[in-house]
């Protein structure tokens, strides 16, 4: 019996692992895009007692991290492995300070669970959230192993699809924040 | 015979100054980023009905983060070329 097997390499083999990743984000956006319209539903545009300077706080924070995740990316495509530690390190400082920055909200909430608001409040910062989370432990695995020597300019695979996560978190806040915090009409 | 080394400094293009490619590129959006959450907020507390303006806002700023920083163009144009 004739077994048939492929190897992929280089270019073609990137090129999958970019479409499987971006195949990857479009299924989490059908999740996210749930919670979404399952807020707008059950409460229409209300978003009583959320605090709106913290949210802008959070949401800057975060949009900044993308910013640093972007440099520490650009840093090792051409190879510059302190800078790329340095950046990424920012990145994660950041993201756990978005991530206290919903534990804030989440204490000084003046809405509880059951409510309506609260629970599409506390479910779609929770989702967000965890996805954060995950994604700063990912980081600190690239950091880790970017530390002992792994990556290069020319492979980095690892390191890109790391960070385009994180990027991807970044857009679903994008849209998460003002589904929370600011949409109405 | 000696190259006329002042002769090739003269005719090279001059290393390009200041910022490279990526610092522009992450300054730029950072500002981007920045005036578009700025006029978000402002938006949405001065207008009652801004969900027409949150969507173009929200969805100028999701796709410059995936065209800029996520590198979409790179699916159907290749490494080299984004």
């Amino acid at each position: 019996m004739a077994v048939v097997t492929t190897h992929l390499e280089g270019p073609r083999r990137l090129a999958l692992n970019q479409l499987g990743l971006w195949l990857f984000f479009a299924s989490e956006s059908f999740l996210f895009a749930a919670l979404a319209s399952a807020r707008f539903v059950l409460t229409g545009t209300a978003h009583p007692g959320v605090n709106q300077p913290l949210g802008l706080v959070i949401t800057s924070i975060l949009l900044t991290s993308s910013v640093t995740a972007y440099l520490a990316e650009s840093s090792m495509a051409r190879g510059d492995r302190s800078s790329f530690l340095r950046y990424l390190l920012a990145t994660m400082v950041l993201g756990a300070t978005f991530v206290a920055g919903v534990g804030i909200e989440w204490t000084t909430a003046e809405f509880e669970l059951s409510e309506p608001y609260g629970t599409s409040f506390f479910s779609m910062t929770g989702m967000h959230a965890g996805h954060v989370v995950s994604g700063i432990v990912m980081l600190a695995l690239v950091y880790n192993l970017g530390r002992r020597g792994h990556f290069s300019a020319e492979h980095h695979w690892g390191v890109e699809a790391t960070i385009k996560y994180w990027h991807f978190v970044d857009v679903v806040w994008v849209f998460f924040y003002p589904t929370l915090y600011l949409a109405g009409w | 015979m000696r190259p006329d080394t002042h002769g090739e400094r003269r005719q090279q293009p001059a290393p390009p100054a200041g910022m490279s490619r990526p610092a522009r590129i992450a300054l730029i959006m950072a500002l981007f980023l920045a005036v578009q959450t700025a006029a978000e907020y402002v938006l949405a507390l001065a207008l009652d009905k801004n969900l027409p303006v949150m969507v173009v806002i929200n969805l100028s700023e999701a796709a410059l983060i995936m065209v800029y920083f996520m590198h979409l163009p790179r699916l159907w144009r290749g490494r080299e070329e984004s």
